[in-house]
């Protein structure tokens, strides 16, 4: 796999950076990690790549765990509330 | 404070997440029908002491997953909280073969939500032991931040963010192995 100039992925790409062996889990939400991981990823197709795709993971399990509340359900709980409400 | 009057008006639209959560803690729907009940019932009973402007969805989770853990788990027959063995890395991305692999010459996205249905993800995750399920669940399903997650499930940060790195690598294998089973893997590249 080669980078976008077409050498080897340099060994100090930053894969072995604690902050980037764990990006996907310690960064994403941390501003100064995320500018370090954009930083390397921008220079190394590896990262790149990995990145991009464990994203999309992520996106999937998102889209494929979503569960839409019964009507009946919700129509039960907000009529519970209502009542709480009145007796309160 | 919080007004319980409005109680309604801001807490309803976070139902189906709490619902989806619920579904993937208990694993079943009448539980999780009840779950997310009492969940509302007892937040209702709570608001005048949420802060307003304060994070409600957070607090709702603390509430789920607490009343989860208090009533619910109890009733878990499944024996789940031994732990699991390592996996290494990117194991899904390895196994497919990577960027130059046909499996993901098209968008990983398409090729992933063509190779899990909604079945098999849900499956994957619920069967992972409840301390990396329920990070994941609350990282990657309802976009918590790793400090809302250390408050709602109670544990330090570290230990969040190590259960999430295991936790993915586990549920990524899960997945794997059901590709494989059931001979969804796209076919290997000829060799040239």
């Amino acid at each position: 796999m080669t980078n976008p100039a077409g050498d080897a992925s340099p060994p100090d790409c930053g894969r072995d950076n604690p902050c980037v062996s764990q990006f996907l889990d310690d960064c994403p939400q941390d501003m100064e990690c995320q500018a370090i991981i954009q930083a390397l990823v921008a220079k190394c197709t590896i990262c790149s790549d990995t990145y991009a795709f464990e994203m999309q993971v992520r996106t999937v399990v998102s889209k494929r765990c979503s569960d839409q509340v019964p009507d009946a359900l919700k129509a039960k709980i907000f009529q519970a509330i209502q009542q709480a409400r009145h007796e309160a | 404070m919080a007004d319980q009057a409005t109680f309604a008006e801001d807490a309803m639209p976070l139902m189906d997440g709490l619902y989806s959560a619920a579904m993937r803690m208990t694993r079943n729907a009448a539980d999780a029908e009840d779950l997310v009940q009492e969940t509302y019932l007892k937040a209702f009973n709570a608001y005048e002491r949420f802060e307003a402007g304060t994070n409600l969805k957070a607090w709702m989770y603390r509430i789920l997953t607490n009343s989860y853990i208090n009533a619910y788990r109890k009733k878990q027959r499944r024996p789940d909280e031994s732990d699991i063995d390592d996996v290494e890395d990117l194991y899904l991305y390895r196994r497919l073969g990577g960027a130059e692999s046909a499996a993901l010459s098209r968008s990983a996205e398409d090729e992933l939500m063509e190779m899990f249905g909604e079945d098999e993800v849900k499956v994957a995750l619920e069967d992972l032991p409840e301390h990396y399920r329920m990070p994941i669940l609350l990282a990657d399903v309802e976009g918590f931040a790793y400090k809302e997650i250390a408050e709602i499930l109670d544990v330090p940060i570290g230990t969040v963010m190590s259960r999430l790195h295991r936790g993915r690598k586990q549920l990524q294998k899960r997945l794997y192995s059901f590709a494989e089973e059931h001979r969804l893997l796209p076919d290997p590249e000829p060799v040239s």
